[in-house]
């Protein structure tokens, strides 16, 4: 699973630094958790800012789950998304 | 900072932006009134019982930023009162720093313990068994505790099986290391500024969000649009600060991009701090003075000065960072405006000192600073520098966290005198601060040198910082390797003349 987060002005100012925090904590966390996928594997990038918050307050801080847009994202939020895969039985 | 705290945190961010935003763009301060609700729109509340609460709480912060005093309800009046008077652009100070927004405070109950839901009832009890002043006795449903008798020793808390009793209290009282806050006639909290040492901790502890510190932001921008020659010198924990994509060079471009004519390393300050703490020590331990403490940190000097005033003297006469940077710069930039940017709000008081405000004109946070970027849309890691920061040696660098004052101090001594055996401490956090002045006092810490930080982990872990302490502490330490200096007795911007010799 890759979870990237923008890192710009912006999204760090309005938590993207405390999502990081978070998904660092939990991917340590989850090596002692019960029930994690033997396969899965948690990908953090960092992006540099792509301007989408430009003019726009409903934005920052954005993250991108395996793709998908997640904007004005949490710490909460985001460590659920993660969890509910890291814990998928097929 | 505190992370956790994310939402409080973000609110007092939108306040700095915003303020910067206003400034930027000459925004009528008369029309405040509007930008509150531009920054909490709609009829529902999203922090508080009601919007009106919210609205009311986040006047007073705006209010506070632009450097005017937090208001009761009692005067609460429209949002633009006497907002003239902090409508220029050189530097208001309106006493004190660091005050509680009483509308906003929630009144939190002070240090005691309480019985929770956990409790079982059980025989033994041994919270009964272990109270030294019979506060403890059993009720109908559960063990009550008579809290005119309890001392809060917290006996009963350690002997309970089921963790039911608990000890809470207010965060603000108890991040404070100099019991300078106490209750008002509405149990909110209430700071005495005789006792404040402004380190800032109450501020980051309270979770309403009801304490801050005036911000001299507005007065900046309005300076640097005026087209002064305003000169940033950045305390050496900016490094990783303005997320973790940037560089150090990319963060002092990203500051000249704001209308800056030119960023300079505090660090180079700090070197002089070394070499005149190192000279100074030589000269007066044991001698003069039976040990000596740093002087870097104007919480734990303030601290000193109001709690132990005999013992004033022992700490280092050698000037802070900030004013040797200042001063530098100001001999070699006539006419030069100068910012000093850190982590740190005590500073802003140093600042007001009568031997330093002709040296430094504004102190602003680097959350301010972030504040500054957002609202003119500059990314930091986006910025291509001409040149790398090269102001400042390693041992200046590692200024930024606990324990690197002590470790340039001595290892210069060192230097100059390698038979010199140097004991050192470094503490850190206000509460530490005290507790080793205690004991310096005492006569236990005599021929040694006494690094005292106010804030956890140093600079790093300051009220301003925008990064958790590891992440800063390791970035920060990388840069100091990349320094071209290994000692400040190598620093080539700092003149012979200046350096203190033996």
């Amino acid at each position: 699973m890759k979870i990237a987060i923008c890192t710009g002005s912006k999204c760090t100012f309005y938590g993207s630094s405390h999502i990081i925090e978070s998904l660092e904590d939990l991917q340590e966390s989850m090596q002692t958790m019960e029930g994690i996928r033997d396969d899965f594997v948690l990908e953090i990038e960092l992006l540099p800012c792509e301007g989408h918050c430009k003019g726009d307050e409903k934005v920052a801080p954005l993250v991108y789950v395996d793709g998908e847009a997640v904007p004005m994202a949490t710490g909460p939020m985001i460590m659920e998304r993660v969890l509910n895969e890291a814990m998928r039985i097929d | 900072m505190r992370d956790s705290y994310i939402d409080i945190i973000t609110i007092r961010r939108k306040v700095f932006a915003k303020i910067a935003q206003l400034a930027y763009e000459d925004v009528d301060l008369l029309l405040l009134n509007r930008e509150i609700y531009d920054l909490l729109p709609g009829e529902q509340a999203t922090y508080r019982e009601s919007i009106f609460r919210e609205r009311a709480v986040i006047g007073e912060r705006l209010r506070m930023a632009l450097g005017l005093n937090a208001r009761t309800a009692a005067e609460t009046g429209a949002v633009t009162e006497g907002i003239d008077i902090v409508d220029i652009d050189r530097l208001v100070y309106n006493r004190p720093l660091v005050e509680v927004i009483k509308i906003a405070c929630e009144a939190c109950p002070e240090k005691h313990m309480i019985v929770t839901d956990n409790c079982r009832k059980c025989l033994a009890h041994p919270c009964v068994n272990v109270c030294p002043k019979s506060a403890v006795s059993i009720g109908k449903h559960a063990a009550i505790i008579d809290q005119e008798k309890c001392i809060k020793c917290g006996k009963c808390v350690e002997a309970c099986p089921y963790h039911s009793i608990v000890t809470t209290g207010r965060p603000c009282s108890e991040a404070c290391g100099v019991n300078a806050i106490h209750s008002d006639y509405l149990n909110r909290a209430e700071i005495d500024d005789d006792k404040c040492v402004a380190c800032g901790a109450c501020i980051t502890a309270c979770p309403f969000g009801s304490i801050a510190d005036k911000s001299q932001l507005y007065q900046l921008i309005r300076s640097i649009k005026r087209g002064e020659p305003v000169y940033a010198i950045v305390a050496p924990s900016f490094v990783s600060q303005f997320g973790p994509l940037a560089k150090p060079a990319q963060v002092f471009e990203a500051i000249r991009q704001l209308g800056f004519t030119d960023v300079i390393e505090v660090g180079m300050g700090a070197d002089l701090t070394t070499l005149n703490e190192a000279v100074e020590f030589l000269h007066h331990v044991p001698g003069q003075k039976p040990f000596m403490g740093t002087s870097c940190c104007y919480s734990w000097k303030l601290m000193v000065q109001k709690n132990f005033t005999a013992q004033n003297d022992h700490i280092s006469e050698s000037s802070t960072p900030m004013i040797y940077s200042a001063q530098q710069l100001k001999a070699r930039t006539p006419g030069a405006k100068v910012v000093f940017i850190g982590p740190c709000i005590s500073k802003k008081l140093e600042a007001l000192q009568d031997s330093v405000k002709d040296s430094v004109d504004f102190v602003i946070t680097f959350e301010e600073l972030m504040g500054m970027f957002v609202a003119r849309e500059v990314e930091p890691s986006a910025m291509q520098p001409q040149r790398d920061p090269a102001e400042a040696s390693a041992t200046g660098r590692s200024y930024a966290y606990a324990g690197g004052v002590a470790a340039a101090v001595t290892s210069r001594i060192k230097e100059l005198d390698p038979e010199r055996e140097v004991r050192f401490e470094s503490v850190e956090g206000l509460h530490d601060c005290v507790k080793l002045m205690r004991l310096a006092k005492a006569g236990q810490k005599n021929g040694m040198l006494l690094e005292g930080m106010a804030c956890t982990g140093g600079c790093i872990g300051g009220p301003g910082t925008l990064v958790p302490l590891a992440r800063a502490k390791k970035n920060i330490q990388a840069f100091a390797k990349e320094s071209p200096f290994a000692s400040p007795a190598d620093n080539t911007h700092l003149a012979a003349a200046d350096k203190p010799v033996l």
